[in-house]
């Protein structure tokens, strides 16, 4: 089955900011900072919500294992979801 | 609410709302988000009783009410100045939509560059320094900022105030003592900045070996910004949370944010300062 990651679009206001993506979450004001590898698949979110799909455009651009980038995105996916930017289905 | 538009000339708006006229203060005002015994504030007014019990009252649009203590005559017998250039014109930026740094600024090539610290920081006598330098003054301690759009910021009228040994360091002259600040002296710079400029830095003062700078860059930004603002709990706490992410964002976005260490040395004063003219100058 699908692991699908959407994007909870009403939960923060961000802005990009010297090379990072920083969004503050609306309810808490905690803030979070995207950059890198989590900021390009936060970006990929926009196509796409299957992680499955993702993790696959990751190994073939990034070049790195599926257990390397599945371990990878299963941390970043549990930290944006945590904060509540976004939530799986 | 949202944060209020200001239209006009951000300059005329907080001439026109420093207006003071000598009257009743009243006891308290109605619906306060913030009330402890030296200030009580709604969205709309606020009510500021300094150490020498000399009482601000202000509403959007009216302009400042004054009542002196008893048995006193003239304001200058007060500390009415002090604060009138201090929480009170931060408090009265806050409520008509303009936004108050812990800041003193000069004027860099058309822009404003601001500095920031703890008071006892330098941030004054490092802004008077620098319009010695030939460098026009923007403000000293509070920097007012229209932030509709750009960040811009204005140049204001308050009178510098430096102790002796800044006086002595810049070669600025003290224009008269500052009641109940022993040591401490109104000055004027010779050269102002005029209308509003652009504000593109924002520099964090701290004390270090030598004058070094160190850029801060994302979300680091946004974690320092808050010690930046003057009376910040009256932004916090108008209750609407989103308009202050918002301006968050944009300014940290649009000005660049350093660190900046330097001596607090009287021998070395004059050549650091030379350096941070330099630094500064970087567009």
């Amino acid at each position: 089955m699908a692991r699908l990651l959407r994007k909870v679009e009403s939960s923060n206001c961000a802005t990009e900011m010297d090379g990072e993506l920083v969004m503050i979450h609306v309810d808490t004001g905690k803030f979070f900072s995207l950059k890198g590898v989590g900021l390009d698949i936060w970006q990929r979110l926009d196509a796409q919500s299957d992680l499955d799909a993702i993790c696959d455009e990751l190994c073939r651009d990034y070049g790195i294992s599926a257990d390397e980038c599945s371990k990878a995105v299963d941390t970043f996916v549990s930290q944006l979801t945590a904060a509540g930017f976004a939530e799986l289905a | 609410m949202s944060v209020q538009e200001v239209s006009h000339d951000p300059a005329v708006l907080m001439k026109r709302e420093m207006r003071v006229r000598l009257g009743i203060v009243p006891d308290k005002i109605a619906d306060a988000f913030f009330d402890d015994q030296a200030l009580a504030i709604s969205k709309t007014e606020f009510i500021f009783v300094t150490l020498e019990d000399v009482r601000f009252h202000y509403r959007v649009g009216q302009g400042l009410t004054v009542q002196l203590p008893e048995g006193t005559d003239s304001l200058t017998e007060t500390d009415f100045e002090l604060f009138l250039w201090g929480t009170v014109f931060g408090a009265i930026a806050w409520l008509n939509g303009l936004v108050p740094l812990h800041a003193s600024a000069v004027e860099v090539n058309g822009r404003a560059v601001a500095f920031t610290a703890d008071s006892g920081g330098g941030k004054s006598t490092l802004a008077a320094g620098l319009a010695r330098l030939g460098l026009p003054h923007v403000c000293d301690d509070t920097l007012v900022l229209a932030t509709a759009g750009s960040i811009m910021a204005m140049p204001d009228g308050k009178p510098l105030k430096l102790w002796d040994d800044a006086l002595l360091l810049t070669g600025m002259e003290a224009e008269r003592p500052i009641q109940s600040m022993p040591g401490k002296h109104y000055a004027n710079a010779a050269l102002k900045a005029g209308g509003t400029l652009p504000l593109t830095d924002l520099y964090f003062l701290e004390r270090g070996e030598s004058v070094e700078v160190e850029q801060i860059t994302g979300a680091r930004k946004l974690a320092m910004l808050p010690e930046a603002l003057y009376r910040n709990f009256v932004h916090a706490a108008r209750g609407d949370r989103s308009a202050h992410e918002q301006f968050l964002l944009g300014f940290c976005s649009q000005v660049r944010f350093w660190k900046l260490r330097r001596p607090f040395d009287s021998r070395t004063f004059s050549a650091d300062l030379l350096k941070v003219k330099d630094i500064i100058a970087t567009p």
